[in-house]
């Protein structure tokens, strides 16, 4: 339940800062917040559950760690980088050519 | 089918990675490796489609692969079904037509340029064939990266501006995914597609529909429906031509795929009746038609006129689909194949006279006419098709679709489709005025982005394929009926999810 609240507190902070920001730094981290706020979310939900996920021939029947939500944690935490990696590397372009990065003074973005 | 499925994916793929590691040796051996690599990727494509032409008759066609052996639903599996077939074709084409397109079209940087489409084409080819809904997530953002990269190819301002908005709703929609994969995993324990549709109404209801807001709200934010409409008009304007005429013709369609794939076959289509949300579907897509069209009538410059067009007629299809009737489906899916083309068609024509001329974009496009009058013809062919003249494609796509409204009594939908076409001629008879003026001021070649003269650097190519697919507008214009047997097949797919779930959890294997 705890967890369930931080994940929603997390989205909702992220979201508010892709919304209000105004500079464009503080919307890729709260992109990135809401991203983490997913990744927390998925991986909480096997905290219960026993060992380690290889299944041991002779307790065949203990209980084990369902190791699915970190793969896919994992595999959605590498494409989340890569995504930020790109994002960071255009603004930085923008930043070069247009000497700024507020979203205000760059007419492009609010048309 | 005479090869395995796997190969339409693998094969972009092996190009794209060695695209570089043939480029640090020989220029000339990659630019003719990109030619082999992508003819061999249609020529693959066509033997699919050919071989599996009897059976997309029958009614039998399906295939699937277990990778690494391991047996649905325990492994990923592609699962390629008739609907797939249909998607998967339709990206081969545009993906062969763009890259030759491209070699007469692309001057810098080509061998990063083909890699990020190669890659492209491999994402496109992934999402239409996988059965596993994270595998599917994952194939959505390899395409979604590699088109925010060719947004920004051209590295200007304009186009820079262009990516950071794209991929902020990029990767929004791409996270409101990945929510909605995760809640049915957390409920079902499953990722796979088949087993999802067997067992989705066992989730609680909250659930569902939680689950159910995530995945739409994500894919409508990547098809641009009204109220996430905001980066089209920006990116389609700012990209190169033949990546404008990628996003609007092979990616929304891809698009399309998904939303048929996940709410017709994944949750079964009763989970949107039940809640009301299919009316709210209809509603919105058909405020994103009439709004394209409006929004299209104040655009000066070409390429932003087609893109709002574009949101007018991808609501367009979206709502006929969202009737879920026969005939729904059978002009969603006719309107999409045609829309592909024609739209296509339209941003590569208009990308070609762009390219001659400097100065502010609202001027380009004058003196089309006397560059080069056979493309402009062509430019308006499509135009033509698009509002919908008969012998052309687009007519019997919107006869069907406005038929399929009659059927369910939508006729608001009716007039607003109507006023669409009547908007369309409004809107583009002003560029093609635009075309035939300015006679004296020759057009030049612009020269920082054309490719340098050689024996595979010619306009010849840029060309050619417009002309092939002036061909192919006119001709599925005046052979609409092919498309009939092999849609009923598909339709009949969509409409019965069962038989999808037999043939991936059910054993029927043809190999």
């Amino acid at each position: 339940m705890i967890y369930s609240l931080c994940f929603v507190a997390l989205f909702m902070i992220g979201l508010y800062s892709i919304l209000a920001q105004r500079d464009l730094i503080k919307m890729v981290i709260g992109l990135n917040l809401v991203e983490g706020a997913v990744f927390f979310w998925t991986i909480t939900m096997v905290r219960e559950a026993g060992g380690v996920p290889i299944v041991d021939l002779a307790f065949p029947e203990l209980p084990m760690v369902d190791p699915i939500p970190q793969a896919l944690t994992l595999t959605a935490i590498v494409i989340s980088a890569s995504t930020t990696a790109l994002l960071l590397t255009i603004i930085v372009e923008l930043n070069r050519m247009a000497r700024t990065i507020e979203i205000d003074s760059l007419k492009g973005l609010r048309e | 089918m005479i090869f395995s499925p796997l190969l339409l994916i693998l094969l972009p793929l092996g190009t794209a990675f060695l695209i570089p590691l043939v480029d640090l040796f020989h220029v000339e051996t990659r630019r003719l490796m990109v030619i082999i690599s992508a003819s061999f990727s249609l020529f693959l494509g066509f033997a699919a489609l050919w071989s599996a032409w009897p059976e997309l008759l029958a009614g039998t066609f399906f295939h699937s692969y277990h990778l690494s052996g391991w047996l649905p639903p325990l492994g990923i599996n592609l699962a390629f079904d008739s609907l797939g077939l249909l998607f998967s074709s339709l990206v081969t084409l545009f993906s062969f037509l763009i890259i030759v397109y491209s070699i007469g079209f692309i001057g810098h940087h080509e061998g990063k340029y083909y890699v990020l489409l190669f890659l492209f084409q491999a994402g496109c080819q992934g999402i239409v064939m996988t059965g596993d809904i994270f595998n599917l997530y994952v194939f959505i953002e390899l395409s979604a990266i590699t088109s925010y990269a060719l947004i920004a190819f051209e590295r200007d301002r304009s186009s820079l501006e262009a990516t950071i908005k794209y991929m902020v709703y990029g990767i929004l929609a791409g996270v409101f995914i990945f929510l909605g994969i995760i809640i049915i995993y957390r409920s079902l324990g499953t990722l796979n597609i088949a087993e999802i549709a067997d067992n989705f109404h066992r989730i609680p209801l909250t659930l569902q529909r939680t689950s159910v807001v995530f995945l739409l709200t994500g894919l409508l934010i990547k098809l641009g429906v009204f109220p996430f409409h905001f980066w089209m008009a920006k990116v389609y304007g700012s990209a190169p031509a033949s990546i404008s005429a990628l996003l609007s013709g092979t990616l929304a369609k891809v698009n399309i795929y998904i939303l048929l794939r996940l709410f017709w076959v994944g949750t079964g289509f009763s989970v949107l009746r039940e809640a009301g949300w299919d009316r709210f579907l209809l509603g919105i897509a058909l405020l994103s038609t009439i709004l394209g069209h409006v929004l299209a009538l104040r655009e000066r410059e070409v390429k932003r006129m087609l893109a709002f067009s574009s949101m007018g007629h991808m609501g367009m299809i979206v709502a006929v689909l969202s009737l879920n009737t026969p005939l729904g489906l059978f002009a969603g899916l006719l309107h999409a194949v045609f829309h592909a083309l024609m739209k296509t068609g339209l941003f590569l024509s208009a990308g070609y006279f762009l390219r001659f001329r400097e100065g502010p974009k609202e001027k380009r496009f004058t003196g089309a006419a006397y560059r080069k009058l056979p493309i402009f013809i062509g430019f308006i062919i499509f135009a033509l098709s698009m509002i919908g003249i008969p012998p052309l494609n687009g007519f019997f796509s919107k006869w069907f679709t406005m038929q399929a409204f009659l059927e369910k009594d939508v006729y608001p939908a009716i007039a607003l489709i109507y006023s669409g076409n009547i908007l369309g001629l409004i809107y583009y008879l002003p560029f093609v005025r635009q075309g035939m003026l300015g006679k004296e001021s020759i057009m030049k070649q612009k020269s920082t982005s054309s490719p340098t003269p050689g024996f595979f650097y010619q306009e010849r190519f840029v060309t050619t394929v417009v002309y092939i697919l002036i061909l192919l507008v006119m001709s599925s214009g005046l052979l609409p009926f092919v498309f009939q047997e092999p849609f009923e097949v598909m339709i009949a797919e969509l409409t019965e999810p069962i038989r999808y779930i037999e043939h991936v959890l059910g054993g029927i294997i043809h190999e």
